[in-house]
């Protein structure tokens, strides 16, 4: 259902005319092994801790999520409403793997999950995002994470 | 979406066929998420790039409708929309009154519910909304939203109570008959729908928005229109 030919009509339309950032160059870095990587997730689900602030229409800030905060404590305040929500209200790793990239680490197919995560709503335009993203990454940086997994919704 | 992914192109990058709202693939099961993961994490070590790939499993399609619902509960909806707010808050209490064991139970066999966003209780939450069919603009019960963004987060958690209560019931999934279920049989889904009109018929610009967009799921939408 993520293939544009499924989408309904309106939705599609406005999918399709989506007006995307380009980018001059192409950023390439290599690093650790998997094994020894460092694992942060960034999602644009709109997640936040539960009684953190929500969510607003036209959002370009982000909310700390602690790596150790359980499932139970999570919550979503993303502004669409065109997206499916039931399999988040059933399992919070279908948009947050959080058990997942646990389950790596004690299997030692990644090193290690960051200390902390973050999330966006991904509705703002990206480029109102920016900023916040170049503030967050010394952060990412000092929690010595060496791999992000960008998860949209 | 691919396209937007070939767009903007990123150094690594899954494609992946599932629909939006479930990029892992399917909810509760931890080995297809696990598969889609290491799918993703093994491009950190591809040696050039840009990469997009495309992920090869697919899961099973969420939309039932041609199986008709499966949801166990009739509400018997009134065919006529609910006249003024007494009418609708006498129905709506009394439906949330008939879910509330089966949300109880959900969020005590889970340990865990997505309701909550807003911060308020569902009783709260109902009053926000019954109190948008009376002659005046209610006041925002939270200090710090506006009552447009109170209305939005709550009528997620809403929908949020809804979902939970019918997950907890036997014969049930999270698929799209639950939100088709929510929008065409259930008392709330009429007043949500009226809601929005009450709002597009606002002169408050935030509200106008908020029907206009922030209520209805185009894809229902589409299908009362006849477009889906």
């Amino acid at each position: 259902m993520a293939r544009l030919s499924e989408m309904p009509p309106s939705l599609k339309s406005v999918l399709e005319n989506l007006e995307c950032p380009r980018f001059d160059s192409a950023p390439w870095v290599e690093g650790p092994p998997l094994s020894e990587r460092r694992v942060a997730i960034i999602s644009t689900a709109g997640l936040q801790e539960r009684g953190d602030r929500p969510f607003t229409v036209g959002a370009a800030d982000y909310r700390v999520i602690s790596g150790d905060t359980p499932a139970a404590d999570i919550v979503m305040s993303h502004v669409s409403t065109n997206f499916d929500r039931t399999g988040f209200q059933y399992d919070i790793n279908i948009a947050f793997p959080i058990d997942r990239l646990r389950e790596m680490a004690e299997q030692g197919t990644i090193g290690s999950v960051a200390r902390y995560h973050y999330s966006f709503m991904g509705a703002t335009a990206p480029e109102d995002m920016a900023p916040t993203v170049e503030f967050l990454a010394p952060i990412l940086k000092q929690d010595n994470v060496d791999a992000v997994l960008l998860v949209p919704i | 979406m691919r396209l937007h992914t070939e767009l903007t192109a990123p150094p690594r990058a899954l494609w992946v066929p599932f629909e939006l709202g479930r990029p892992l693939g399917i909810p509760g099961d931890a080995a297809f998420q696990t598969r889609v993961l290491e799918a993703t994490l093994k491009l950190l070590e591809a040696p050039a790039g840009p990469i997009l790939e495309d992920y090869p499993e697919d899961a099973p399609a969420t939309d039932t409708q041609d199986e008709g619902m499966s949801c166990p509960i009739n509400f018997a909806r009134p065919d006529v929309p609910l006249e003024g707010a007494e009418a609708v808050a006498a129905n709506l209490r009394s439906e949330i009154g008939r879910l509330q064991p089966w949300y109880d139970r959900h969020l005590a066999e889970q340990g865990r519910t997505a309701f909550g966003s807003s911060t308020l209780s569902i009783d709260e939450i109902t009053e926000s909304i019954i109190g948008m069919f009376g002659d005046e603009l209610p006041a925002s019960p939270l200090a710090d939203l506006s009552i447009g963004e109170v209305l939005r987060l709550a009528v997620e958690d809403l929908k949020a109570f809804y979902t939970e209560s019918m997950l907890a019931q036997p014969g049930t999934s999270p698929n799209d008959s639950l939100v088709r279920w929510f929008w065409e049989n259930t008392v709330a889904g009429q007043v949500l729908l009226d809601l929005k009109q009450i709002c597009l018929d606002s002169q408050n610009e935030e509200l106008v928005l908020l029907g206009n967009v922030f209520l209805v799921p185009r894809s229902h939408v589409d299908r009362m229109t006849g477009d889906g």
